[in-house]
């Protein structure tokens, strides 16, 4: 099942619809959660979920299919295609929008790229120690956890 | 080729102009969105396609028989801006009323559409809310197959979950060969339905365009274009 509910009310409607539909299709490619032979809903079903017109869902389909993500048949609908070229093209055009935004905006912002490498390299291992606190927590949680189970065997016994 | 065409349409009422040289075009497979703010004419230009009011100048080419009159009536299904039946009506019978009517009624569509809104078939008319009322004059609408069909406020007075359910049957109409023109003043999440807008001020058509190639060249929302054309529209 897609997150339809999700993308449905992440609509930015400044921006041409159909774009934001292939990016959900997008990400859920790169993240695996669509893969090879997954059916997908017809046109139809998809205009009705995301609350989207049918042609601008058609559009988003067509464009899908002309990048080879996905592909169609007569009488059983449209399916993800198997075509790892395709989904490792997508990850790099996502990769790359991401990181261009990311500079121009800090270009906009009056950094220069020395700077920003210094901050990337800064932020990066500030969030590996949250991380890894973070997996501290969870772990100590989890031996607690194990305590209570362990005194609710010694009670039985 | 235009499924419906309008030229110069005009129509008076006693001291007023309502409709003031009307021009659009309407193609087969897509769904209209007729906006403007109180008395811009949208209802007056509705019934005048639905051939319930007689335009006083213009022309109006309609699909296949391309001539007014009754058989204009035919290619058109309206959803008026008020309750067009008799209320101590049971919805069931309000649909049996319209099979009677109208030659083009589906019971395959009527009763598809009465499942996706869940109108009540037992309960009389003046018995729902105002929403639900809406809903039932919908799936009355939407149980004729015809060319254009023609919705005047389908979502005014609707709760969110009754809005959901009317956005969801006019997405599921299979339109290849028609189209719907639906009037509203609230274009807030309900823009992604369009394909494209037509903005109705003073009686005539003041913008018009397809919604994603907005999107693309403005970088704005079709809300956002609205209330900027009618900030600088001056009222008559």
């Amino acid at each position: 099942m897609l997150p339809t509910e999700s993308w449905r009310v992440g609509f930015d409607e400044r921006y041409p619809i159909y774009r934001q539909i292939i990016g959900h299709f997008s990400r859920a490619l790169i993240k695996g959660e669509l893969g090879a032979g997954d059916r997908i809903p017809s046109i139809r079903e998809m205009a009705m979920a995301l609350k989207v017109n049918t042609n601008t869902i058609q559009r988003a389909y067509q464009e899908m299919e002309r990048e080879e993500l996905i592909g169609s048949q007569r009488g059983k609908g449209y399916f993800v295609m198997d075509n790892e070229q395709a989904v490792a093209q997508v990850k790099k055009n996502m990769v790359n929008e991401t990181m261009s935004r990311f500079l121009e905006e800090m270009h906009a912002l009056g950094f220069e790229d020395p700077e920003i490498l210094d901050g990337l390299q800064a932020e990066m291992a500030e969030m590996t120690k949250m991380d890894m606190a973070e997996a501290e927590m969870a772990n100590m949680e989890r031996t607690k956890g194990g305590d209570q189970y362990g005194a609710v065997d010694n009670q039985r016994a | 080729m235009a499924l419906l065409t309008i030229r110069g349409l005009e129509k008076r009422y006693p001291g007023a102009k309502a409709l003031n040289g009307v021009d659009m075009e309407m193609e087969a497979g897509r769904i209209y969105g007729l906006l403007g703010p109180n008395m811009s004419g949208k209802t007056t230009l509705l019934k005048t396609i639905a051939c319930l009011l007689q335009p006083d100048a213009g022309d109006i080419v309609y699909p296949r028989e391309a001539r007014r009159g009754e058989e204009s009536k035919k290619t058109v299904s309206l959803l008026p801006d008020a309750v067009a039946f008799p209320t101590w009506m049971t919805v069931g019978d309000a649909f049996r009323y319209y099979e009677d009517m109208y030659d083009d009624y589906s019971a395959e569509r009527a009763d598809s559409m009465a499942k996706m809104l869940e109108v009540p078939p037992a309960k009389r008319i003046n018995g729902l809310s105002k929403g639900m009322q809406e809903r039932v004059a919908l799936g009355l609408a939407f149980s004729r197959e015809t060319s254009i069909y023609l919705l005047d406020e389908p979502l005014g007075g609707i709760d969110p979950v009754g809005k959901m359910k009317v956005m969801e049957s006019i997405l599921a109409m299979p339109l290849e060969q028609s189209s719907i023109l639906l009037s509203t003043h609230l274009v807030k999440d309900v823009e992604a339905v369009f394909d494209s807008v037509l903005f109705l001020s003073a009686g005539r058509i003041v913008f018009s365009g397809d919604c994603e190639e907005i999107r693309e060249s403005q970088g704005k929302t079709v809300e956002q274009v609205y209330l900027e054309v009618f900030a600088n529209v001056k009222p008559d």
